[in-house]
């Protein structure tokens, strides 16, 4: 069949072509050391890895190589299971972080574990689970499902939780709770909490006992109810902190109310879907100064990725530049850093500070590997091999596979300061 | 299990029978026997054999953003607990086939559950074990994927079998437990909607219409 035959054929055969080149079978381990892994895996109880779709019958009928049908049965199991994937379930449920650690239940819940971080799993329901976190810290997922019922404990401090994701830490040592919202809506209690406060995307609770006060950053602290839980105010010490004045072009309303949910997500649909401009042009109807400074995090968000992708490199600034200062602990504030250097490095200039700042705030964030190898090539096209040899090194160290690895590999060999990786 | 052993640092292991070859260099079927048999050393040669396609497609079914070592090792968790099952030895290598897509696709459907929680606003970007240094190839890849993450699940794992995978439309249809004309239109269905919606990211546009031009710009 030949199917390149239109413009948009040409394109797709393109990218399928590129797929296959960068898409291959290779791995950075030798097949010693993945098959070591794959040992160590086999000899853990069942399960830890037992996926339950798997169970069941698997039959190939058929005396050709590729003719026949394969069946596979699934049995429904009564209640959630889950596995334990890059790291070890230890005889008493025990699970520790190591280098990629998760644990992954079988409605698509899942929990990924920082290095060196405890957890266990406990109470097992067909709805969901309790994840005690003993210490350390942690990232949640959980589905969003009818009738979901999640706990995730952290130290003396509770999160009941129906469909959402964040950021949990506990410090034994330090007794120091931290919760920082993605998406949802949690409930939160425990000391100095009350009856429990409802945290929403974007917010950020930290403190705790030995602190002796709960503060909550970014949005308004909910004191709607809650099913199960009263209706609540927050509880003094609750200390409100406000956002940092910044450099912002226009004025900022502080802490002003979120959006209703429909409204936030329509524009994380419409960019979902390519409609770049459409989003631009609400935004800029509602008015664009007034958006920067009451839009809820996922509304800036939306409109930061459409205008980038727009190629509104102005606008985009302007609204990265508001969700750093509104928003300065979450997520995307932090990966705004990255977003903002790429519209530097367009023209403008201080793209080098910014790949530092995000690294230096986000050193395991997901572009982190970008932002170092951007750095780099900028280093190394403005000032030369002598400044740009030392970040090489340090890239190789840090990302021996990363994308700009090979770069790195020509800029290190050329330095005649640079110690050899 | 029975396949726990010490460690063998050689596959070279001789199958029964002076004249037989190791079992490193025995076909499928001999080898799918081993693996039903527990030979000691089969699971390490089927993972020598194997472990490589079964990345392969893993990669290309989940796309750049996704790491597939652990996906990997459940594969082949599963091959070692239902080789059993196996009635027809010959048929390995498509047993080896049926499972990893049976997982990709339950990854993809998992991945959707994530994202429709809210995972991540934009394109998340591991560290890409990619060769060359070409950002903008990376952001095209997750791109095009973003593409294939918006049709359905099926149609989108005939996509990548036929086309990325290349294998012929049989081998799809029995990959995905389908006839061959289903197969058939599941794949051509994929390319018609992957086509509209690579056509209507800018991005992809951008960089397809740059694809002639040489850059040399980041080149040391």
């Amino acid at each position: 069949m030949n199917l390149a035959q239109t413009e948009g054929d040409k394109q797709t055969a393109e990218l399928v072509g590129l797929a296959q080149r960068e898409l291959h079978g290779d791995t950075v381990l030798s097949d010693d050391a993945g098959f070591s892994r794959l040992q160590l895996r086999m000899s853990q109880p069942k399960r830890g890895w037992a996926r339950g779709w798997v169970a069941g019958a698997v039959a190939l009928g058929s005396a050709t190589v590729l003719a026949g049908a394969l069946l596979f049965t699934q049995s429904a199991p009564s209640q959630l299971s889950f596995q334990v994937a890059g790291g070890a379930l230890d005889a008493n449920g025990r699970v520790v972080g190591q280098e990629h650690t998760q644990i992954k239940f079988s409605d698509g819940s899942e929990a990924t574990l920082e290095r060196g971080t405890e957890a266990r799993v406990t109470n097992i329901t067909e709805r969901g689970a309790d994840v005690v976190l003993t210490h350390g810290s942690m990232r949640v997922h959980i589905a969003k499902k009818p009738q979901a019922a999640w706990k995730v404990a952290a130290g003396p401090y509770d999160v009941r939780v129906t469909g959402t994701a964040f950021d949990v830490s506990w410090s034994n040592q330090a007794q120091a709770f931290d919760l920082r919202m993605e998406t949802g809506a949690v409930i939160v209690t425990g000391p100095l909490a009350g009856s429990g406060i409802v945290l929403r995307a974007g917010q950020h609770l930290f403190g705790g006992v030995a602190e002796g006060r709960l503060t909550v950053e970014g949005g308004n602290t909910s004191a709607s109810p809650a099913p199960a839980v009263a209706a609540l105010e927050p509880v003094q010490p609750l200390e409100r902190r406000s956002v940092p004045e910044g450099a912002a072009p226009a004025p900022l309303t502080p802490n002003p109310a979120p959006p209703a949910p429909a409204e936030a997500h329509a524009w994380t649909r419409q960019v979902a879907q390519g409609h770049f401009n459409a989003v631009l042009n609400e935004a800029e109807q509602r008015g664009l100064d007034r958006t920067l400074a009451s839009g809820s995090l996922e509304e800036l968000a939306a409109l930061a990725d459409a205008a980038r992708y727009a190629g509104r490199s102005a606008v985009a600034k302007r609204v990265l530049l508001a969700e750093r200062q509104r928003f300065p602990s979450s997520r995307p504030a932090r990966d705004a850093a990255f977003f903002l250097g790429r519209i530097a490095e367009e023209g403008g200039g201080g793209a080098i500070e910014w790949y530092e700042r995000y690294v230096s705030e986000s050193p395991r964030g997901a572009y982190a590997s970008q932002a170092f190898g951007r750095k780099m090539m900028l280093l190394y096209k403005q000032r030369g091999n002598s400044a740009a040899g030392p970040v090489a090194t340090e890239y190789l160290s840090r990302y021996p596979n990363g994308p700009y690895a090979a770069a790195a590999r020509k800029i290190a060999q050329e330095s005649p300061s640079a110690p050899k990786p | 299990m029975a396949y726990l052993a010490t460690r063998q640092l050689s596959h070279d292991v001789a199958a029964p029978g002076a004249a037989s070859p190791p079992l490193s260099e025995a076909d499928d079927a001999t080898l799918a026997v081993a693996l039903i048999e527990k030979n000691k050393a089969a699971p390490r040669i089927a993972w020598t054999r194997f472990s490589p396609l079964v990345r392969r497609i893993l990669r290309r079914s989940l796309g750049p953003q996704h790491d597939v070592e652990d996906i990997v090792q459940d594969v082949f968790l599963c091959l070692f607990e239902r080789v059993h099952t196996l009635r027809d030895p010959v048929a390995l290598k498509a047993f080896v086939i049926a499972i990893t897509v049976r997982t990709a696709r339950y990854e993809i459907r998992r991945a959707r559950v994530r994202r429709w929680v809210g995972l991540s606003r934009t394109a998340e970007l591991p560290d890409l074990r990619v060769v060359n240094a070409d950002t903008s190839s990376q952001h095209a890849l997750i791109h095009f994927y973003r593409a294939l993450n918006r049709i359905n699940e099926r149609d989108r794992t005939a996509f990548i079998l036929r086309f990325i995978e290349g294998m012929e439309a049989a081998e799809v249809a029995a990959a995905l437990e389908v006839s061959v004309p289903t197969a058939r239109r599941c794949f051509t269905r994929a390319w018609e909607r992957v086509t509209f919606f690579a056509q209507r990211d800018p991005f992809l546009v951008d960089y397809l219409s740059k694809l002639e031009v040489t850059s040399s710009e980041e080149d040391p």
